[in-house]
């Protein structure tokens, strides 16, 4: 069986005929707008797939279908001009194409207005990389349907000629998310909605023990449990930003004060109460996490990585939004952050004076 | 702490609408609640120390010197 282990496209050979873009079986290939990448080194001119990646970023979202008419009609590539194939963002080319690699844009557009004319083609096979946003993302593109699990998930879609929902098994694997592959057909319980599941049920219950532990120090490390988990939730929502800072801010320093100031003012803790007397749990715990760690660093260093999700470009959105439109709220709260640290300093300080 | 749970209520809200809705503006504001939340913690705290040093006590109940 042949895999595919390296992709990468040497532009000093590349002439920009097109003819890989049309005949890509996958709907891998795509013009990009962009053309302007001269270096100083004609060996940088070979583009690995990281390099390809970014490219994929710029590809000019597919045309909207017209109302009555068969998608078999929109041939329209290379829009923009010359430009270099940007791998993902599949694009329904030649009509109804179950399982093409990526989310055929086309088709989501489509589906969302209640697919008119003959466009059935299901939005499968999440791509492996994009599976974070296919829960309901706004992802315009999906992002790099290049990593090589894609590619032989995409195939596997291809292999079961029409099964839509072979490709996004495929990739649900990778990550958990079949995505919405099974639209259209049987509803299927997907790797997501049991994740929610699972995650909303600890977040319930850890809010429900926050409130209702005695031990203040037990609340704080249940809050922990529920602001773990709501981090979770965002993960499954794709706003995976606002999950890391969740995690940075709540778990990581709020959590922290919290139990600094439990520590501070004599709140009923000690030895009774916090230490429960399970050493060896913990030493099973902290035996299994090392494991993990091992075993992680060592299938880096023989070449199998672990899945790495490509959400660069929504990172990049929401910060370009931030930074952009919200400039003045976001000085405000710069301001208000200062504020507030100036204040508990000047709140806590011991009067010295004389 | 029943004030974080309330405001991560509220930020889950946020966010799956954000996402519902195809907008970046309803993360771009959790983003704003988590950093107000914070701003809220450390400020809490300071005053919770302050009183804890006064009356050496958080007793709520036993805090009454606002009231009338």
């Amino acid at each position: 069986m042949k895999v595919l282990d390296r992709f990468a496209i040497d532009y000093a050979l590349c002439m920009y005929c097109g003819i890989c873009v049309e005949v890509c079986p996958f709907d891998a290939l795509f013009w990009s707008p962009e053309f302007e990448y001269a270096e100083y080194d004609i060996v940088e001119l070979t583009h690995e797939k990281e390099k390809l990646e970014e490219w994929t970023y710029t590809v000019l979202p597919p045309p909207m279908i017209e109302e009555g008419r068969r998608s078999d009609g929109v041939t329209e590539l290379g829009r923009g001009g010359i430009g270099r194939r940007g791998a993902g963002h599949g694009r329904t080319r030649r009509g109804v194409r179950r399982g093409s690699l990526g989310r055929s844009g086309a088709g989501r557009r489509a589906a969302r207005r209640d697919a008119p004319g003959g466009v059935r083609s299901a939005p499968a096979a999440a791509a492996a990389a994009g599976c974070a946003g296919s829960g309901g993302a706004p992802a315009e593109h999906a992002e790099v349907a290049l990593d090589q699990g894609d590619v032989r998930a995409g195939a596997g879609g291809a292999a079961g000629a029409g099964d839509g929902s072979a490709g996004g098994r495929g990739a649900g694997a990778a990550c958990g998310d079949g995505g919405r592959a099974e639209q259209g057909r049987g509803r299927l319980v997907t790797g997501a909605e049991i994740a929610f599941v699972v995650i909303g049920v600890a977040a319930v219950v850890g809010a429900f023990r926050v409130v209702t532990a005695r031990n203040v120090v037990r609340a704080a490390l249940y809050l922990v449990v529920t602001l773990s988990a709501v981090a979770g939730v965002y993960l499954l929502l794709a706003a995976e930003f606002v999950a890391w800072v969740q995690i940075l801010i709540y778990v990581g320093a709020i959590v922290i004060l919290f139990l600094f100031g439990l520590m501070l003012t004599k709140a009923p803790i000690g030895r009774e109460a916090l230490d429960n007397q399970r050493r060896g749990v913990a030493f099973l715990v902290a035996l299994a996490v090392l494991g993990g760690l091992i075993y992680l660093i060592q299938g880096r260093s023989t070449g199998r990585r672990p899945h790495r999700p490509g959400g660069g470009h929504r990172w990049r959105r929401s910060g370009r939004r931030s930074s952009s439109r919200f400039v003045l709220p976001f000085e405000v709260i710069s301001f208000l952050l200062l504020a507030a640290l100036i204040g508990a300093i000047v709140l806590s300080r011991k009067e010295d004076r004389p | 702490m029943s004030i974080e749970l309330m405001l991560n209520a509220v930020n889950i809200n946020l966010v799956a609408f954000a996402a519902a809705l195809h907008d970046l503006t309803g993360q771009v504001f959790a983003l704003f609640v988590i950093a107000v939340a914070a701003a809220e913690v450390g400020i809490g705290l300071a005053i919770v120390i302050l009183i804890y040093r006064n009356r050496a006590t958080i007793n709520v109940d036993e805090v009454n010197l606002l009231k009338w």
